[in-house]
């Protein structure tokens, strides 16, 4: 009897986790660059209550057994890697990745994290930074007289200056990659960190090696769906109501036994 | 004391055990690759030679448990490491106790380029080149990952692998949790021809919340129908213990 709860229980547990997925994944529809989580779910151990294979009362073999299972957990939330949609903006800073690839941000401390969100400002020193002012790696200082900035599809940054028809060329974006997006670990402010799970980053040149291109002017939308998310939502919603109803019949199953 | 009362008891007993059963479906309505299970009951009968009842005494005992084998909803996911079966069959992975199956196609790629399931299985391939090592291995910034119809493994134009899937007779396979199947005994699967692999889907699992809450109604109030049939019986023999031999 306890076990059909705890089975409904856990079942409510992992539907409450997949509504807060969906949740965060909501409240970031109009985050730049941001990430969709997704939540899985695993059945668990099975509780053997009649082994196949064991004695009938006739001398006979069992064909089949009985196992009860125990009910679900949840196995991981990973990070759906899949291309968001792109926003012209004009914005000569504005860059959206177009593929596979991360832009590399130096954090506070020195470490470096990855991002898909290239919403980039320059700061008084003339640097590409961040939102938060974090700089992007490798360091691009723009001169502060440079008129028409062009960043190309392999990330050249080159600028024109007054008095000059030459363009000159800053630097270059360099891309990230790693053989399991999926296993970064989110770091938030749409940065997430490699983990054992991902790999080391492989850093290459945009549109080299796999790696996607940039566009200038442009920025990478959230990679969320929000009918998917809403018909997610519903369904979760409803397993969580099922679930509770069967808490409800065992309990009521269990009053029962109390008055006989 | 009544005889039949126990039969109403293995009934009750029995009804808690479908709810179990049907909680556990229900649970995992969200889980990726679950197959539903259900219990079919039989009527044993407790025969006492010679006794003052010759017809003994029936009561229900649970005859087996079926898992169901029908085919989840496929729902489009896009991810290229999504895979979804058509048609029967299961993906073989490789576990500390052996070779394991499941149904649940949400692969993803280690550090190593090896595909494993969410639980960290690996993925094994069938007619592996190297016997020693049949992972299924992607080369790292090889670019996607493409998945044919056959379960062939490729990236650009060269294949690498074919996912090894394989069917096995009805009820040869037993569950071990994680969604992962054992096959009982020494029954052996083998390859899966007919089957389609469908990459950038998943398979749902194969439980209706609509049967779960009819089942779920019909246990609770079969349980609550038996709990009356005691009742009653409980009723009887204490008008029986009163009345019996009372004064008229």
């Amino acid at each position: 009897m306890m076990r059909s709860m705890r089975s409904a229980a856990s079942g409510m547990i992992a539907q409450q986790t997949h509504i807060d997925t969906i949740a965060h994944n909501m409240a970031n529809v109009g985050t730049t660059g941001f990430r969709r989580q997704r939540a899985e779910f695993q059945d668990l151990i099975y509780q053997q209550v009649r082994t196949p294979g064991g004695r009938t009362a006739d001398g006979g073999t069992l064909p089949t057994g009985v196992q009860i299972g125990q009910g679900t957990r949840t196995v991981s939330t990973e990070f759906m890697h899949t291309q968001g949609a792109l926003q012209q903006t004009g914005n000569p800073f504005d860059l959206a990745i177009e593929g596979d690839g991360f832009f590399q941000i130096v954090q506070p401390s020195g470490e470096i994290a990855y991002s898909r969100a290239g919403n980039f400002k320059i700061d008084p020193d003339g640097r590409l930074v961040t939102v938060d002012g974090m700089a992007v790696e490798p360091a691009v200082t723009v001169p502060r007289d440079a008129t028409g900035v062009t960043i190309g599809p392999d990330g050249t940054i080159s600028v024109t200056q007054p008095g000059s028809s030459q363009s000159m060329e800053l630097g270059q974006v360099q891309l990230a990659r790693f053989t399991n997006p999926g296993g970064l670990e989110a770091l938030g402010r749409s940065l997430f960190a490699p983990t054992s799970a991902s790999g080391q980053p492989l850093v290459v040149q945009p549109g080299q090696e796999g790696s996607g291109t940039i566009s200038q002017g442009f920025l990478e939308g959230s990679n969320v769906e929000v009918v998917n998310e809403m018909i997610d939502l519903i369904s979760s919603q409803r397993a969580y109501e099922i679930n509770q109803r069967v808490i409800q019949a065992s309990d009521e199953m269990l009053r029962k036994t109390t008055e006989v | 004391m009544s005889d039949g009362i126990y039969s109403a008891l293995s009934g009750a007993v029995a009804q808690q055990r479908a709810l179990d059963v049907v909680a556990n479906n229900v649970a995992n309505v969200g889980t990726v690759g679950y197959r539903g299970d259900r219990l079919a009951f039989r009527e044993a009968v407790s025969r006492v030679e010679g006794g003052p009842n010759p017809d003994g005494l029936r009561y229900v005992s649970i005859s087996q448990m079926a898992t169901d084998d029908t085919s989840g909803p496929l729902t489009q996911t896009g991810n290229p490491l999504d895979v979804a079966l058509q048609g029967d069959g299961l993906f073989a992975v490789r576990t500390d106790d052996g070779v394991r199956y499941t149904r649940a196609g949400s692969f993803r790629m280690d550090p190593e380029g090896v595909l494993r399931t969410p639980g960290g299985h690996p993925l094994l391939a069938a007619d592996p080149s190297d016997p020693e090592n049949p992972e299924i291995r992607v080369p790292r910034d090889a670019g996607p990952v493409q998945i044919g119809a056959d379960g062939t493994v490729s990236v650009g134009d060269e294949p690498l692998a074919r996912i090894r899937i394989e069917r096995f007779d009805d009820g040869a396979l037993q569950k071990e949790g994680l969604t992962l199947f054992v096959p009982r005994g020494d029954a052996r699967g083998e390859p899966a021809t007919e089957t389609q692999v469908l990459q950038g889907h998943l398979e749902g699992a194969n439980v209706s919340p609509i049967a779960g809450m009819n089942e779920l109604i019909t246990a609770s109030r079969s349980f609550e129908a038996f709990q009356r049939v005691i009742q009653a019986f409980r009723q009887i023999d204490q008008r029986a213990a009163r009345d019996v031999g009372a004064d008229r």
